[in-house]
């Protein structure tokens, strides 16, 4: 649903990396990264703070040396190349707007650098600056700018040079939530508009969902897991995954019958069948299971049967209204906790506290979890 | 008409009164005398005596006296050789310390140095310059020489060495605030935009840290122009400046008057010297501030 | 590693002269050049026999002594008002404080000269100490003037909230959180008194100052003496510089065990 709207990525990939570690003295800060970056796309790195995301960064931005592994631009080895020769721009996390120079002045940075004629120069940074909504303000001094615009000018000052890549770390965290919300969207829009490619870091996964084409989930300096952004929701291959991205349920279980299609796992929620295996599962295997509330329903008992597989019988404890949802949390006969969350319908809510319920899950909502 | 008095709330009212004990003190001490001074340039004296004539004289006798320009141009040699080499000599430490490790060792000993005696690094200076000092005796030693150098002490050389060993330390913290400023993120803002090390030192660095950079230039320029003790001692004759000249109207020939008014005469100097500063690193196009672009037409000011 | 190599020369070049003239404090022979003849306090001795080294060295302790607390307790009043004052008169006050030391010393001591003249005063111990004040006043309020932007102003406001009065928020809140700025500043006002010499030599009356006085032995003699004073003033500021320094680091140290104890 989320990735609609965005252009079909190109397949040719601008930087690939390949076993790429970062030391920091004794300390690993990245380690194993093997990545492509892809023409067009927006690839978000996602990770708690301090996973390496900002490290990975500067080193595309060639602010840092890998300690080992090989890093190229379009198949060119790319160690050796210093910041300035790359064609690659960054929109740093304090937008780094010299406050010496006003907001032309910081947008033609770059273009006076390459010593283009004046004329060029006026075109490009009105350009620029008219794409970021800031054209009337190009007079002013850095300090006169509010955090929302500082963002747009530091977004402006790197696409002037017509990067190949553009790196943005974490450019909205200094922002309230509501420009954050019209900033992502103007973030998509200029990427659209310009079709340069994003590598996007966050740390914030609504930001990651929204966003991009491609997440990279970091965690400890290694990638923890690369897809977009509903195969990661989905099908989360970590217990780590399945617990950064969005609520879930997750239950202990083992692998029964079989290793092959059709598995059946057994745990603290009864039997299940989840419609994507890992490949490999063994007969008794332990595994967790990560079920996501929005994926569970909810019915009174007294109606119909309990399901044999996929549900359970419960009672419900918790009745936690969230502005436009409503999560229920219900406690199985074994006394295991599953949540279910469903929109909040506009009068009284159906269920009540203490009542015993049905709950149900489809095949395609279990992910097996094996790490 | 009315009187319009600001108002001050509470706070600000408190703030004035904590304020008034030191201002009472500076203008009591400072603002005053300083014009008691600049009356005295304008009044005769002779032999530590004062006549309160209003006259121009003392102005006009320093200026038409070759001597004094002589001094003037002693002092300002001195005070620029110093400045330069105390800033270009410190730049590269306040370089380090600012972005190049993380411990404060290195500004604590600076520190410690410029807190160790003024006169004893005088008299370091006087012991390793000297005729029969350290460096002219090992030379004679060791056969290098048979005669001692003469120019390593009495000499304007020799006192530019001390000043720069007095006031570097001084001007290396002034660099440090300044490159403070400039966090590391700005220069690699410069660097990814695609400025060269050198771009990135010019257009970036120096406009930011304009105001330590030309601050600590002129302060040591202007302390070690108007110093006069390491001239008294090390310049010799051709080390005789402006300042050396005041101090001894003072103390010596006590024609307060002519000396109160070449103070203010190298006050001027000292003025212009800055102007003449901040206009050519204006005219470098080094300055903050400066709009690069021709004023836009269709600019508004929300 | 060229930036490293150089630093450490750069710190050689502060500091080689001064262990140059350490050195030849302990020198056995009067010489002040190479080869090295071998050790001796004679130079010392001569010194600390030296009646009128010893009076200058006492001056030089009380004038110290005043000018720093006549300086931290104006500087203190006048910390406290920098986050007080309207910004106008913020923006005079600091250039107030600032200019006697944006102007070589010779400028402060001749102006004070004549005020001293013209109001008929003695020179004597205090026409110095007023004069130290004036030079390490602006030193003073530079270095607490950070400290004290820093200062959280809530937490002024918030011992008032609980019922402290003016002077008891500052005795419990203000005073404990920037003590160890402000002894750090009179320290550094002591250190810059006892070293002070270009404002005195206008200023000083019949009793010398340490600085004073060895700045007459260097007009008249070249031998060791001079050296082993250097050493001794340079070593009594220094101790003092010191000793702030500590008093920061112990300050330092409690406030981290503190918050070690709280975890
Ligand atoms: N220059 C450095 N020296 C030492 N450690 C560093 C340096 N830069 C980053 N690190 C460490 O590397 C890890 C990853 O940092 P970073 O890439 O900034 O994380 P993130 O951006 O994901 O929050 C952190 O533990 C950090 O402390
Ligand atoms: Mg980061």
């Amino acid at each position: 649903m989320s990735t609609q709207t965005l252009p079909v990525p190109d397949r040719t990939s601008i930087i690939s990396m390949q076993g790429l570690e970062k030391k920091f003295g004794t300390f690993t800060a990245l380690r194993d990264i093997d990545l492509d970056v892809r023409e067009g796309e927006i690839l978000t790195f996602l990770g708690p703070s301090g996973c390496g995301k900002t490290t990975l960064m500067r080193i595309i931005a060639g602010f840092e040396d890998p300690t080992a592994g090989s890093l190229q631009l379009r198949g060119a080895d790319m160690r050796r190349l210093p910041p300035e020769k790359r064609p690659i721009n960054m929109v740093f996390q304090r937008y780094a707007l010299f406050p010496h120079l006003d907001v032309f002045d910081n947008v033609a940075f770059g273009l006076r650098l390459k010593n283009w004629p004046a004329a060029r120069i006026n075109e490009r940074v009105g350009r620029m600056l008219k794409m970021v909504q800031m054209d009337t303000m190009a007079t002013r001094w850095i300090h006169e700018l509010s955090g929302g615009q500082s963002q747009r000018v530091a977004l402006a000052r790197a696409l002037a040079n017509e990067p190949q890549l553009l790196l943005l770390d974490e450019p909205l965290a200094a922002l309230d939530l509501k420009i954050r919300h019209h900033m992502l969207s103007e973030l998509k829009r200029i990427q659209r508009e310009t079709g340069t490619t994003f590598v996007y870091v966050t740390h914030d996964q609504d930001e990651a969902m929204i966003l991009s084409s491609r997440i990279v989930l970091m965690n400890h300096g290694r990638i923890e897991q690369l897809g977009t952004p509903d195969e990661l929701y989905f099908h989360p291959v970590s217990l780590f995954a399945a617990k950064f991205l969005g609520e879930t349920n997750i239950l202990p279980a083992e692998v029964r019958s079989g290793a092959g299609d059709d598995a059946v796992l057994e745990g603290l929620a009864g039997r299940m069948r989840a419609s994507h295996l890992p490949k490999g599962l063994a007969d008794g295997q332990k595994v967790h299971v990560s079920i996501r509330p929005e994926t569970v329903s909810l019915s009174d008992s007294t109606v119909g049967t309990a399901p044999e597989i996929n549900g359970a019988l419960a009672e419900i404890t918790q009745i936690q209204p969230i502005g436009s949802r409503v999560v229920y949390t219900a406690r199985l006969d074994n006394g295991t906790e599953m949540r279910s969350q469903t929109v909040r319908p506009p009068d009284a809510l159906p269920l009540a506290m203490g009542q015993k319920v049905h709950l149900k899950w489809s095949e395609a909502a279990v992910a097996v979890l094996t790490a | 008409m009315r009187w319009s008095f600001p108002s001050f709330d509470r706070r600000q009212r408190s703030g004035l009164a904590l304020a008034a004990p030191t201002a009472v003190f500076l203008v009591i001490f400072f603002v005053v005398p300083a014009a008691v001074l600049l009356v005295y340039s304008f009044w005769i004296s002779r032999s530590f005596q004062i006549t309160p004539t209003l006259t121009l004289s003392n102005y006009l006798r320093a200026l038409g006296n070759a001597g004094m320009w002589l001094s003037m141009w002693n002092g300002v040699w001195i005070g620029a050789w110093t400045a330069v080499f105390s800033v270009a000599l410190s730049f590269p430490v306040a370089w380090y310390i600012a972005y190049r490790t993380r411990s404060n060792a290195i500004l604590y000993a600076v520190l410690l140095s410029w807190f160790s005696s003024y006169l004893v690094r005088i008299y370091a200076w006087r012991t390793i310059l000297g005729t029969s000092g350290l460096i002219n005796s090992t030379l004679m030693q060791l056969g290098m020489i048979d005669q001692p150098l003469s120019f390593l002490i009495f000499s304007r050389t020799a006192v530019i060495v001390t000043l720069v060993h007095l006031f570097v330390p001084f001007t290396l913290l002034l660099l440090l605030s300044a490159l403070r400023n400039v966090r590391t993120d700005y220069l690699e803002a410069a660097r990814d935009l695609g400025a060269s090390w050198r771009q990135s030192f010019l257009r970036v660095v120096v406009p930011m840290a304009y105001k330590g950079i030309v601050g600590s230039f002129m302060f040591t320029f202007i302390l070690a122009a108007g110093d006069f003790i390491s001239p008294q001692l090390l310049g010799g004759r051709e080390g005789v400046t402006t300042g050396l000249l005041i101090s001894n109207q003072f103390r010596q020939t006590g024609n307060w008057s002519f000396g109160a008014a070449l103070a203010f005469i190298l006050l001027g100097v000292f003025l212009f010297a800055y102007f003449l500063v901040a206009q050519s690193m204006r005219l470098g196009r080094l300055s903050p501030g400066l709009r690069f672009h021709p004023t836009l037409p269709t600019q508004e000011k929300a | 590693m060229v930036l490293r190599t150089y630093v450490w020369l750069y710190l050689l070049f502060l500091f080689g002269p001064l262990a140059v003239i350490t050195l030849f404090a302990f020198h056995s022979s009067p010489a002040l050049s190479f080869p090295f003849e071998g050790f001796s306090l004679k130079w010392f001795r001569a010194i600390l026999d030296d009646p009128q080294f010893l009076a200058a060295l006492k001056n030089s302790t009380i004038v110290a002594v005043a000018a720093s607390v006549l300086t931290g307790i104006l500087g203190t009043l006048a910390a406290l008002a920098l986050p007080r004052l309207p910004k106008r008169s913020l923006a005079t006050f600091n250039m107030l404080t600032f200019a006697p030391i944006a102007l070589p010393g010779l400028f402060l001591g001749i102006a004070l000269l004549a005020l001293f003249e013209r109001l008929g005063i003695y020179r004597s111990l205090w026409t110095v100490t007023i004069a130290h004040t004036l030079f390490t006043l602006p030193f003073f309020i530079e270095t607490v003037r950070s400290r004290v932007a820093y200062f959280d102003a809530s937490l002024e406001e918030a011992a008032r909230d609980l019922g402290a009065t003016p002077v008891q928020t500052f005795r419990l809140v203000t005073l404990p959180i920037l003590f160890p700025t402000l002894m750090g500043g009179m320290l550094l006002s002591f250190a810059l008194s006892f070293d002070e010499v270009v404002i005195t030599v206008f200023v000083v009356g019949e009793k010398n100052t340490l600085p004073f006085y060895i700045l007459s032995m260097m007009r008249r003699t070249v031998n060791p003496t001079i050296n082993a004073a250097s050493v001794l003033a340079m070593g009594l500021s220094l101790a003092s510089l010191l000793l702030g320094g500590l008093f920061f680091l112990m300050q330092r140290r409690r406030a981290q065990a503190r918050r070690a104890e709280n975890e």
